[in-house]
């Protein structure tokens, strides 16, 4: 970062306006005690902090708000301690709870939420949160020496479920059953046989009829070794032609690729110790299971020619381990902060910030303008409509003939709850059981229904594919509805629908003033 | 409430759309219910009949379908439930064929009437290349008479009630 940018930093800094807007941050780990530490020695001073966890010794190497006395308790709320030390005079509120159980009326207090999340699923959450709410939400993650910062602004440019995420490599039965090619392919075999063996023992387990073949054996370690690594192999594979009658079981090294009597000795020492201990789960910093699994998938290994590796190496690939990185984290916090800035001085267009580990023209840090909303989202482009009804009442039938078929002019709706429950659906192509479901809850009230206050029902019309995601709060003096506020619309629902949009008749909602921001593009605080 | 992956429920709601629009003669495919009233996108059932004039005709050979959150990126989980006896079929009930690895011939755009077609045809035609679980594959490879009796067998204890 050159001068010109810190004086142009310094600059936002002083801004009241900026000084006293709400702030939400969730997450107070490796990127969260970062962020909080930014926003306020840039002056942010009303922040609120949400994060569900507790304080573990293995957080204090990067998270600079935690001191040893600290283990044990939570997060959010030492975190706020430790700022109030460094500023008293700071309005800073921890919360230790579960971001989703928070709804539109928490998330409506605030003018940016800060994502500090390590999680997809908490993500896509305060994601549909923030669309609904229409606050601008900042998201980044970080892994290893690799970050990236995004800036969510609602209906401006993409939100966060946008484009779908890479996901990790999983790989198809096949390749782990029959035919490995790399490493991975035997470790991940390996980590299967171990769950089977002495862990989980779930029957969906694409290895257990393994373990029902191993029920019988007597010499577990032996007759184990004999059929996975000589007998039970396709036609290709090479056998393990060692004799392993008078070998002995023995830890193997963990920095040196052994040989196969090594193997067949570690293999012969895990599988005795395992199989008197009760069943765990995997886990990577059990010595055990590594001993097992790095045994195994080196026998494995040399059953088909793939090169082997070292326990220490088959731990880092076993346990998924990416270290976390704290200046990573601080320049993530960092950028994100001066996003959050650019937003609340109205100013700049949102950017796309990545931090990578080699240098590309000289910058390890480079941007791009976030992309515009994909017209498509199942998240942003979707209409949504607030309604208050009461839940104890109201029924699932008065939900689809009044407000669905009625007011929205629906004619064969399907409900969707947003965990893939289908609540409701009508029009052709049902079968007599689904009829007699659907009939069943078309009765029920929203409360037998066991519907949460603030549930998201996503609404399908089935002959003519308009769409729309209702948001529905529990309202006990509610005789019978009350539609809330704008109706947030899609254009290209809008174009297909448009005539039953302006039939709706709104109440005006007074408490609901917040008009989303529209960002000017003023001017480009990086050049 | 666990919050689904959007793009996931998306693109289910819209198979279960197409589905109920149209879909092969004999096949079934839904959304398991799940007791409470309700039934969710996330797992199907769904069944293959065997085509005509093979030993497989007169079953309809139940599978499930499990999507994961990375799905349409991944191919679901198919499995026969119960296990069926075919060489391409491993212990588990999970299916081995090409469309259904992500690494060979899945695509995000096959839908889930491809899939179910796609199994019907293995049901008759199964690939010695890929073996998944031994007595069919050594009776279909050996004795291939008695590999068809078993087929009938267990066609007809198929036959939908």
């Amino acid at each position: 970062m050159n001068k010109k940018f810190v004086n142009k930093m310094i600059n936002l800094a002083y801004n009241s306006k900026m000084e006293h807007a709400k702030i939400l941050v969730v997450g107070a780990g490796g990127i969260g005690c970062e962020l909080l530490k930014t926003l306020v020695m840039v002056g942010i001073d009303n922040i609120t902090v949400i994060d569900i966890d507790t304080i573990d010794k293995s957080n204090l190497n990067r998270q600079f708000l935690f001191r040893p006395e600290h283990v044990g308790r939570p997060k959010a709320e030492v975190a706020v301690s430790t700022l109030k030390e460094l500023r008293p005079s700071l309005n800073v509120t921890g919360i230790q709870a579960n971001i989703t159980n928070y709804g539109n009326d928490f998330f409506q207090n605030f003018a940016i939420v800060l994502n500090a999340l390590d999680n997809l699923e908490a993500r896509r959450y305060v994601n549909r949160l923030c669309v609904s709410t229409k606050i601008p939400m900042i998201d980044a993650g970080t892994q290893g020496k690799l970050g990236q910062v995004t800036v969510h602004v609602p209906h401006i440019t993409a939100c966060y479920e946008c484009e779908p995420k890479p996901t990790p490599k999983t790989y198809p039965v096949c390749t782990i059953r029959s035919t490995p090619s790399k490493p991975i392919h035997c470790i991940v075999w390996a980590k299967y046989l171990y769950e089977a063996l002495f862990g989980l023992r779930d029957p969906d387990n694409i290895l257990s009829d393994l373990q029902k073949k191993a029920e019988g054996f007597s010499d577990l370690g032996k007759e184990l070794f004999n059929l996975l690594f000589k007998e039970e192999l396709p036609e290709e594979a090479k056998k393990i032609e060692i004799s392993i009658e008078n070998i002995v079981g023995s830890q193997i090294n963990e920095d040196k690729i052994g040989s196969l009597q090594e193997y067949a000795a570690g293999f012969i020492y895990a599988v005795e110790n395992l199989k008197s201990r009760e069943p765990k789960p995997f886990d990577k910093d059990d010595q055990l299971a590594i001993q097992f699994v790095g045994a195994a998938s080196n026998l494995r290994a040399a059953n088909f020619k793939i090169e082997q590796l070292n326990l220490f190496k088959t731990k880092e690939i076993a346990g998924n381990i990416i270290p976390a990185v704290a200046t990573t984290n601080a320049m993530a916090a960092g950028l994100q902060v001066i996003e959050a800035l650019k937003i609340l001085r109205n100013k700049n267009e949102p950017k796309n910030v990545w931090i990578s580990e080699h240098a590309s023209d000289s910058k390890i840090i480079v941007s791009g303008n976030m992309p515009p909303p994909m017209p498509k989202c199942y998240t942003c482009s979707v209409g949504s409509v607030k309604v208050k009804l009461n839940f104890n009442t109201f029924t699932l039938g008065d939900l689809v003939s009044k407000i669905l078929k009625n007011e929205l002019s629906m004619q064969n709706p399907t409900l969707n709850l947003e965990n893939g429950s289908i609540l409701y659906e009508s029009g052709e192509g049902l079968d007599e059981e689904d009829e007699e479901r659907y009939a069943k809850n078309y009765k029920m009230t929203l409360n037998e229904l066991k519907l949460a206050d603030g549930v998201r029902v996503s609404c399908d019309n089935f002959s003519t594919d308009f769409t729309i995601k209702l948001i529905i709060s529990h309202d006990e003096n509610q005789e019978l509805y009350e539609i809330v506020g704008e109706i947030v619309e899609n254009e290209e629902n809008h174009k297909e629908n448009g005539e039953n949009q302006n039939e709706l008749k709104r109440k005006s909602d007074n408490s609901d003033e917040r008009e989303c921001k529209k960002l000017k593009i003023v001017e480009d605080i990086e050049n | 409430m666990v919050s689904r992956n959007s793009i996931v429920l998306g693109r289910l709601q819209e198979e279960r759309k197409l589905w109920r629009r149209d879909h092969p003669h004999g096949f079934f495919a839904k959304p398991i219910s799940t007791g409470e009233g309700s039934c969710n996108l996330m797992k199907w059932e769904c069944g293959i009949p065997g085509k005509a004039n093979t030993p497989w005709e007169g079953g309809v050979y139940k599978l499930s379908m499990d999507f994961t959150d990375e799905y349409p990126a991944k191919p679901p989980k198919c499995k026969f439930e119960p296990v069926l006896f075919h060489p391409n079929v491993y212990p588990s009930g999970t299916v081995c064929l090409s469309i259904l690895n992500e690494d060979q011939d899945w695509r995000p755009s096959i839908t889930i009437k491809q899939i179910l077609i796609g199994i019907q045809d293995l049901l008759d035609n199964p690939n010695p290349q890929s073996p998944a679980q031994a007595e069919p594959y050594n009776l279909y490879m050996r004795d291939r008479n008695e590999y068809t009796k078993r087929v009938r067998r267990q066609a007809l204890e198929m036959v939908p009630k």
